[in-house]
C-alpha cells in the first residue's frame, strides 16, 4: 500500500499488514431540537475515510478547520465510536471492543493534544499525571515509578526534579512535552498527534518538532500528525493525506503530494501557504477560492468541493461538461489522466507544480 | 558563572497581561494552587473580616456557657427591659437575658445552617455529577426534577413537614437540605459538562481509565471551586432560610433561642422594645453578611488567574 | 540604559512624510508579582503608504506596543515617552481629541472578528456608526457607505449583507468587514493585529489579497502585527522584530530575511519550516524560551538562548542599543550583529548534525539555567554546551576567546572540535 519513498531518507519498511487501518469510518453528529431533543439532521463530521499507517511511519493528515481531521484522529482511537466502519489496530477490531479489552487495548496507542493549557489537569502534579497510567495499568511499585516517571521526563527533554510541579508552573512548550511524555508512558506503538505544535511560538515548535521525531527514530514509533500548518507537516510525514468536508481528497507519499498534487483544494491549500522569503513570495502566483466552507450538515451534493473549486471554473468557462462534479461523488483512486501517481478524488485531476 | 539575573531566577511570574502568555522556565519554589488561594483571600478586607466573624461566632457558640451570665430559661424579675450592666441586650417578655439567648442561639443557626447545607450538597453533587457526566436519559430526568421541585415553594415544604414529623430543627435541617440541593445539582452539573470535555479528561479516556476514576480523581477536583464557593454562601442562606420558618413557627419551638423565633417574639414590640427585634435581628444579618463575604472572597481567589 | 535614536525612514521613502513617530517609549502593567514591563524602549517609524511588519512572539510586546498607539487600554501604565501622530503626542491629548483621532485617521483591525464585532447590531449598521459619528453623515448616508466598503472588501451581494449579523458571517467574512469598519473613513493608518492568525490559510490569503488591495485604493500605512514571517514576507517594506519588550532588529524587508543581523531574528528563520523545503532539513530551535518581562535578564535579554553570546563577556552585562549595522537603515541590537554576515540559515543549519545534540541541549540549557543550584563549570557557556557523552571539546574554551571563525555556521564541520548544538 505505501509507495517506497524516492526522496533521500529512511523509508521505513512496511511490513505485510499496516499497523492501523481504518475503513470507511463515517461520523455523524445528530443535530438535536425540540423539548424532549429528538434528532432533527445530522452533521457529517467525516464522512467515508480510509486511513492506513504502518509500523514507524507518520502519516499527515492535513485540511483546514471543519474538515474532521480532529474527528477522524479520535475516531481511530475510538474515543469517539464509529457511526460506520471499521478500525483495526494490529488486525483486531478497536471499535467494537468495550470495557477491560478495550482499556487494555489503549495501552498500544495513545493521543497528544492540541491545547497545552488544557490538556493537562491542572490539580495534578505533573508527577501525579505521569505515574497514574503506570499504578493504574502496570501495577508498579511506588520506587519503580518514581523511577520511571523520572525517565519520562529526561526522555523529553524536561529536568525531572520538577515533578511535584503543576502545569500553570511551566511554559506552553514544556506542557506539551509532558503531554507526550505521557503519552509515551505505556510505551504505546502509535501515537495520534492532534495539532501538538499549533499552539507553541514558533521558535518552540522547532524543538518539539525535533523531539517527535527524535522519539519516533529511538523508539519506533508510528504517528498519525494532524495539522494545518502543511510547512510543519512535510517535515514530519512519510505520506500526507488531505481532507476536506469530511472526506480525503488526495492521500500519497510526501512528495508527491507537495511536488506534484493532483486535486485542485490540494493545489489552492498549498498555494495559499506564505514562504518566509521575500522574493518568492511576491512573484508566487496564487490560487483563490471563493465563497465559503459550505456547513457539514448540508454538504454539497457530487464533488464536496464543487462551490469553491477554481478548476470548475475554469472548465465551464473553457466550456467543458462538468455536469460529473454535480452529480457524482468522486472516488478517491489512481487516475493516469491526471498524471499523479497517487490516488486524487476528483474527475477532472490534474497535477501543478504549486510549491 | 553566567546564571541569568538572580531575579529571574525566582518564582515564575504568571504575567498574563498585555495580551503576552506566561513564558518564563524559571521555576522557582514549587507553588501549589492553594498557597496562592490563601495569599489572595488573604488580600481581600472584607472576606477576612467575615471570616474572622465566623470564627468568633463558632468560638461564641462552642463556648457559650462560659460566655453567658444566665441561661436561655432563666428568668428574672425584669421584663422587656431595654439593654443595661446587667443584661448587655436586655431582657424579654417573660424576663430571659437576651444576650445569653442570642448566644446559644449562634449554636442553633450555626448547627441548622451547616447540617441542612452538607445535606444538600450530598444530594445536589451527586446527582449535579451524574447528570453532567453521563447525560442523556440520567440528565434529562434529574434536571426535570430539578425543575418540578424548583416550582415547589420551599415555605410549603416546610409546613407539610413540620406537620409530619413536629416542628424542630431536625425538620428544619430535613426542609433545607431537601429544597437547597437543587442550585447546587445545577452548579455541578453545569460544571461536569463543560469539564468533561476538556482535553485532560480525554486524556484520561484514552490512557484507558474507569469511568469512576475519571469522575472522581480528574473532573471533581476541578469543579470543587464553584461547590466551595456555592456552598460558604448557602450556609449563610440557609441560616437566612431558618430565620423565616423559625419566625412562621414552623421550626424549633420555645424555648429554644433560635434567632428567627426570637424575631418572630418580639415583632409585635417594636415602638416600646426595639431590643428584642433588633438584637437577635442583628444576629442574623451579620453573620448571613459574614457567609456571603467569605463566599465571595472565595470565589475571587480560587478565580484561576493563573493559567 | 539609554536608547537608540529612532531608526531613520528607509531609502527611497525618505521624501514621504512620517506619519507616526513612536519614541522611547516605556509602558507596562503593574501585576501582583512586580511590573511587567511589556514595552521597554521602542521607537520606529511608520511613513505614509507603506507597511511596516512588528514580528514577535509571545511575551514580545508587539501587540500591547500596536494598542497603546491608540489608547485602548486603560490599565497600561505608560512610564516615558511619546508617541507623535503628524507631530502631536497621542499621549499627551485629551481623550476627545484622541477618540477623534480613533477610526478617523488611526484605524485598527482585531485578531478575532467573532468578539470584535457587535452581535446585536446589524453589520451594515456597525460599518456605518463610523461614518456617521466622524463624518456627520445621516442614517441613509451612513448605510450607502457601508454597502460602498462591503462592497470593496470583496463580500458578494454588499447590500443584502449589509442588513445581516456578524454571526451570520464566517470567519473570513467577518474579518473582511472588520477591515470594512476600519477603512470607512480612509484612515491614514491601519493598525492590524494579528488579522490573519485566526483564520484558515485559504481565508488567509484572501483578507491579505483585500488588505493589499484596500491599502493602494486608500493610500494608508499599514503597521502589521503578526508572528507569522511568511505573511511578512509577502506584504511587507520594512520589518521591526521585538524580543522582551523592545525591537531588536529593524530593516527592509529584504534586508531582513536576507541579511540578518541579530541571532534571534536568524534563529527564528532557522526554526521555521518552509513548504518549499524538501523535508528533511534540520529546524533549529531556539533553545528556552522568552523571558519574564517583570524580571528580565542582566545584559542582552536575549543572551541566555542565543547561539553566539560571547559570555562570560559585554553580552550579559551590557545590554546592547539599537544601532546601524548594514546600509542605510539596517538595524541590530547586538554587540556582533556585524560577524552574523558570516552565517546564513543553511549553514546554521547544515552545522547541527543530529537532532539529538538539539535535544540535550534543550535538557542542558535547561538545567544550567533553571537549577541554579547546580555549579557549572567555570569555562562553560550558557548555550554552549557539553554534549551528553561528555567528550572535552576544544572548541569550549576557545570559543570565549577567539573570534568568529568557531562559531557554528561559520563553515567549519564539526570535526573541527566546535561543538554542535
Amino acid at each position: 500500500m505505501t509507495d517506497v519513498a524516492t526522496e533521500p531518507q529512511d523509508a521505513p519498511v512496511p511490513p505485510s499488514a499496516p499497523l492501523l487501518r481504518a475503513e470507511g469510518l463515517v461520523k455523524e453528529f445528530p443535530i438535536r431540537g425540540g423539548v424532549f431533543s429528538r434528532t432533527v439532521g445530522s452533521v457529517s463530521a467525516v464522512a467515508g475515510v480510509d486511513i492506513s499507517v504502518d509500523k514507524g511511519e507518520t502519516l499527515g493528515l492535513v485540511g483546514e478547520s471543519g474538515c474532521g481531521k480532529s474527528t477522524t484522529g479520535r475516531l481511530l482511537l475510538n474515543l469517539i465510536r464509529p457511526t460506520a466502519g471499521t478500525v483495526l489496530f494490529d488486525g483486531e477490531p478497536i471499535n467494537v471492543m468495550r470495557g477491560r479489552q478495550l482499556a487494555s487495548m489503549r495501552r498500544r496507542f495513545q493521543i497528544v493534544f492540541q491545547d497545552p493549557y488544557a490538556s493537562l489537569n491542572p490539580r495534578m502534579t505533573v508527577g501525579a499525571i505521569l505515574s497514574e497510567p503506570l499504578k493504574v495499568h502496570l501495577g508498579l511499585k511506588e520506587a519503580e515509578v518514581a523511577e520511571r516517571v523520572a525517565d519520562l521526563l529526561r526522555t523529553v527533554g524536561l529536568a525531572p526534579e520538577h515533578t511535584n510541579r503543576f502545569p500553570h508552573e511551566f511554559s506552553g512548550g514544556q506542557r506539551q512535552r509532558v503531554g507526550i511524555a505521557r503519552a509515551l508512558a505505556l510505551e504505546p506503538e502509535l501515537i495520534v498527534l492532534d495539532e501538538p505544535v499549533s499552539a507553541l511560538d514558533v521558535s518552540i515548535q522547532a524543538g518539539v518538532v525535533n523531539l517527535l521525531q527524535r522519539l519516533q527514530d529511538e523508539l519506533g514509533l508510528a504517528y498519525v500528525f494532524i495539522a494545518h500548518d502543511l510547512s510543519v507537516v512535510r517535515h514530519i510525514s512519510d505520506r500526507v493525506s488531505v481532507m476536506y468536508l469530511g472526506k480525503i481528497v488526495e492521500t500519497g507519499p510526501r512528495r508527491e503530494i507537495y511536488e506534484n498534487p493532483g486535486h485542485p483544494y490540494t493545489q489552492a491549500l498549498l498555494s495559499a501557504i506564505p514562504l518566509p522569503d521575500p522574493r518568492r513570495e511576491k512573484t508566487r502566483e496564487r490560487i483563490l477560492l471563493t465563497g465559503d466552507v459550505p456547513s457539514p450538515a448540508n454538504p454539497p451534493s457530487g464533488c464536496r468541493f464543487r462551490t469553491r473549486c477554481w478548476r470548475k471554473r475554469e472548465l465551464d468557462d473553457a466550456g467543458v461538461d462538468t455536469a460529473a462534479c454535480v452529480e457524482d461523488e468522486p472516488l478517491l483512486q489512481i487516475r493516469s489522466e491526471s498524471g499523479a501517481e497517487h490516488p486524487v478524488a476528483c474527475h477532472f485531476a490534474k497535477t501543478v507544480a504549486v510549491v | 558563572m553566567t546564571i541569568v539575573d538572580p531575579g529571574a531566577a525566582a518564582a515564575a511570574p504568571p504575567a498574563a497581561t498585555g495580551g503576552d502568555a506566561p513564558t518564563t522556565d524559571d521555576l522557582g519554589e514549587a507553588r501549589p494552587l492553594r498557597a496562592d488561594v490563601w495569599r489572595r483571600f488573604r488580600r481581600n478586607k472584607l472576606a477576612m473580616v467575615g471570616l474572622v466573624f465566623i470564627l468568633l461566632l463558632l468560638l461564641a457558640a462552642i463556648f457559650a456557657p462560659l460566655i453567658t451570665p444566665y441561661d436561655i430559661t432563666d428568668r428574672t424579675q425584669s421584663f422587656r427591659a431595654p439593654p443595661s450592666s446587667e443584661h448587655w441586650f436586655g431582657t424579654d417578655a417573660i424576663g430571659r437575658d437576651v444576650y445569653s439567648r442570642v448566644i446559644f442561639g449562634a449554636r442553633v443557626s450555626l448547627r441548622i445552617g451547616i447540617l441542612a447545607t452538607v445535606l444538600s450538597l450530598l444530594i445536589g453533587v451527586s446527582l449535579g455529577a451524574i447528570a453532567g457526566f453521563f447525560s442523556g436519559w440520567s440528565d434529562t430526568v434529574i434536571s426535570r426534577i430539578i425543575d418540578v421541585f424548583l416550582a415547589i415553594p420551599y415555605i410549603v415544604l416546610a409546613v407539610a413537614i413540620a406537620t409530619v414529623f413536629g416542628k424542630s430543627e431536625n425538620s428544619v435541617i430535613l426542609v433545607l437540605g431537601l429544597t437547597g440541593w437543587l442550585a447546587m445539582a445545577r452548579i455541578v452539573r453545569s460544571s461536569f459538562l463543560s469539564l468533561k470535555n476538556l482535553e485532560y479528561v480525554e486524556a484520561a479516556h484514552a490512557l484507558g481509565f474507569s469511568r469512576a476514576r475519571i469522575m472522581f480523581r480528574h473532573i471533581l477536583p476541578n469543579a470543587l471551586q464553584p461547590i466551595i464557593v456555592y456552598g460558604t454562601i448557602a450556609v449563610g442562606s440557609a441560616i437566612l432560610a431558618e430565620a423565616a420558618l423559625s419566625y412562621l413557627s414552623v421550626g424549633p419551638q420555645d424555648p429554644t433561642p433560635a434567632w428567627g423565633l426570637m424575631v418572630s417574639q418580639g415583632k409585635g414590640l417594636l415602638s416600646n422594645a426595639p431590643h428584642l427585634l433588633f438584637f437577635p435581628g442583628a444576629a442574623i444579618f451579620l453573620t448571613v453578611l459574614a457567609f456571603v463575604f467569605v463566599g465571595d472572597g472565595l470565589r475571587d481567589a480560587l478565580d484561576p488567574k493563573l493559567k | 540604559m539609554v536608547d537608540a535614536p529612532a531608526p531613520a525612514p528607509a531609502p527611497g521613502l525618505t521624501d514621504k512624510d512620517v506619519l507616526l513617530s513612536m519614541r522611547h517609549l516605556r509602558a507596562g502593567f503593574p501585576t501582583d508579582d512586580g511590573f511587567v514591563r511589556a514595552v521597554d524602549g521602542v521607537s520606529f517609524d511608520v511613513v505614509r503608504g507603506e507597511v511596516l511588519a512588528i514580528v514577535g512572539e509571545s511575551g514580545s510586546g508587539k501587540s500591547v506596543t500596536a494598542m497603546s498607539i491608540l489608547g485602548l487600554q486603560p490599565t497600561l501604565e505608560v512610564a516615558e515617552g511619546e508617541i507623535l501622530w503628524k507631530g502631536t503626542d497621542l499621549l499627551t491629548m485629551s481623550e476627545e481629541q484622541r477618540r477623534a483621532v480613533r477610526g478617523k485617521e488611526i484605524a485598527m483591525i482585531f485578531q478575532d472578528p467573532l468578539t470584535a464585532l457587535n452581535p446585536v447590531h446589524s453589520v451594515g449598521r456597525q460599518i456605518g456608526e463610523m461614518a456617521r459619528i466622524h463624518e456627520g453623515l445621516n442614517k441613509k448616508q451612513s448605510f450607502e457607505r457601508a454597502v460602498e466598503m462591503l462592497d470593496l472588501v470583496g463580500i458578494p451581494e454588499a447590500r443584502k449583507r449589509a442588513s445581516m449579523f456578524p454571526h451570520e458571517f464566517s470567519g473570513g467574512m467577518r474579518q473582511r468587514a472588520m477591515i470594512a469598519m476600519a477603512i470607512t473613513c480612509k484612515p491614514d493608518l491601519l493598525i492590524a493585529d494579528e488579522p490573519t492568525t485566526a483564520l484558515d490559510v485559504t481565508v488567509q490569503a484572501q483578507v491579505l489579497e483585500v488588505l493589499v488591495g484596500i491599502k493602494d485604493e486608500i493610500d494608508s500605512a499599514i503597521i502589521l502585527i503578526t508572528h507569522d514571517l511568511g505573511v511578512v514576507a509577502g506584504l511587507a517594506h520594512r520589518v521591526m522584530v521585538m524580543y522582551a519588550g523592545r525591537p531588536i532588529e529593524t530593516g527592509t524587508t529584504s534586508e531582513i530575511f536576507y541579511e540578518t543581523r541579530h541571532p534571534y531574528t536568524l534563529g527564528l528563520l532557522a526554526s521555521l519550516p518552509r513548504l518549499d523545503d524538501v523535508g528533511d532539513e534540520p529546524l533549529v530551535p531556539i533553545v528556552g524560551s522568552p523571558p519574564s518581562l517583570i524580571r528580565k535578564p542582566t545584559g542582552c535579554s536575549f543572551h541566555p538562548r542565543c547561539r553566539f553570546a560571547h559570555v562570560p563577556g559585554n553580552c550579559e552585562t551590557d545590554d546592547p542599543n539599537l544601532r546601524l549595522v548594514a546600509g542605510d537603515s539596517h538595524m541590530a541590537a547586538c554587540h556582533y550583529a556585524e560577524d552574523l554576515a558570516d552565517v546564513s540559515i543553511d549553514s546554521l543549519r547544515s552545522s547541527i548534525d543530529i537532532a539529538a545534540d538539539t535535544e540535550l541541549a534543550d535538557l542542558e540549557v535547561a538545567a544550567a539555567i533553571y537549577l541554579p543550584e547546580d555549579e557549572p563549570e567555570e569555562d562553560a557557556v550558557v548555550a554552549d554546551v557539553a554534549v551528553a557523552e561528555g567528550a572535552a571539546h576544544p572548541g569550549v574554551t576557545d570559543r570565549a576567546e577567539g573570534g568568529f571563525d568557531e562559531w557554528p555556521g561559520s563553515g567549519h564541520g564539526p570535526g573541527d572540535g566546535e561543538v554542535n548544538r
